[in-house]
C-alpha cells in the first residue's frame, strides 16, 4: 500500500528544481501558488505545486525543452500543461514581472532536508490580487489573517503593479 | 473560536501541513476510486482530473471539521 504521506512528492518536486538550476536550465526558481500559501496557513487542498522559474534562456521556448528533456530523463511524463512526479502534477511556470519579482526576492526555507525557495506572503497576495479568481480571494483572506504580513511591503507592490486587494 | 483553531493550524510544521494536504487527496483519489467501482459507468480514475472546486466544496462542513479533528 501506498504511503499516504508521499501523495504531495514535495522534496522530490524541489529537489528536481534545484538540479535544473544546477544544470544551469533555469536561473533561479520559487514555489508559488496554492502550496507556497500553506507555508504560511492553515492546510488547503490544491492538486498541483506551481514552480515559477526565472529563466537562463530568453528565447521564445524560454529553454522549456531542455526543462523537459532534463525532468523526462528523471522519469517525470507530461500530461497536458503539467508534469508529473509520483502521479502528483507539477506545473513549470517561466516567470516575469511581478512573478519574477516574486522568485527574487522569495524566502529561503528548508523542506524535509531538500533547501527550497517559497514566495514571501506579500507577494502571494500580490499575484493573487493580480489573478482574482474565487479561490484567490480566499487565498488572500487567509494570508491576511493568519500570516504575519509586511504591510508597507505588500502595499509598495500593490502601488507599483498597480493592484487592489478585493473589498470584502 | 473557529479562526483561532485555523490559526493554530496555520502554525504547525510546514511538512505537517503538506503531509496532510497529501492525506486529503489520497482519501479522496480513494472516494473517488470507490464512487467508480460501485458506478454502471466505470471509467476508472485520474488523478489528473482531481478538481479543487471539488476537493474544496465541504471544507467548512462539520465533516470537514471532523477529518481536522484529530490535529
Amino acid at each position: 500500500m501506498a504511503d499516504e504521506r508521499s501523495a504531495i512528492p514535495l522534496a522530490d518536486v524541489l529537489g528536481a528544481a534545484n538540479e535544473l538550476v544546477s544544470a544551469g536550465l533555469i536561473k533561479d526558481y520559487a514555489l508559488g501558488g496554492a502550496l507556497a500559501a500553506i507555508y504560511y496557513t492553515e492546510p488547503v487542498t490544491t492538486y498541483d505545486a506551481d514552480i515559477f522559474f526565472v529563466v537562463s534562456d530568453k528565447t521564445l521556448s524560454a529553454g522549456i525543452p531542455a526543462i523537459y528533456s532534463h525532468l523526462k530523463s528523471e522519469g517525470w511524463r507530461v500530461e497536458r500543461e503539467h508534469f508529473i512526479v509520483k502521479d502528483f502534477p507539477v506545473q513549470f511556470l517561466a516567470a516575469s514581472g511581478l512573478t519574477e519579482e516574486a522568485v527574487r526576492a522569495a524566502k529561503q526555507i528548508e523542506y524535509e532536508g531538500v533547501p527550497a525557495k517559497v514566495f514571501r506572503p506579500e507577494y502571494i497576495i500580490a499575484i493573487s490580487a493580480s489573478v482574482g479568481r474565487h479561490k484567490d480571494r480566499a487565498r488572500i483572506e487567509q494570508l491576511l489573517e493568519q500570516a504575519t504580513i509586511d504591510k508597507p511591503l505588500l502595499d509598495d507592490i500593490l502601488r507599483r503593479y498597480n493592484l487592489n486587494l478585493p473589498k470584502k | 473560536m473557529k479562526s483561532e483553531f485555523r490559526r493554530e493550524l496555520a502554525q504547525q510544521p510546514f511538512e505537517e501541513k503538506i503531509h496532510k494536504v497529501g492525506e486529503l487527496i489520497s482519501l479522496s483519489r480513494k472516494v473517488k476510486t470507490d464512487a467508480s467501482l460501485d458506478s454502471d459507468e466505470n471509467t476508472g480514475f485520474n488523478g489528473a482530473e482531481l478538481s479543487e472546486s471539488v476537493l474544496a466544496r465541504d471544507w467548512n462542513s462539520p465533516e470537514e471539521d471532523a477529518v481536522w479533528s484529530n490535529l
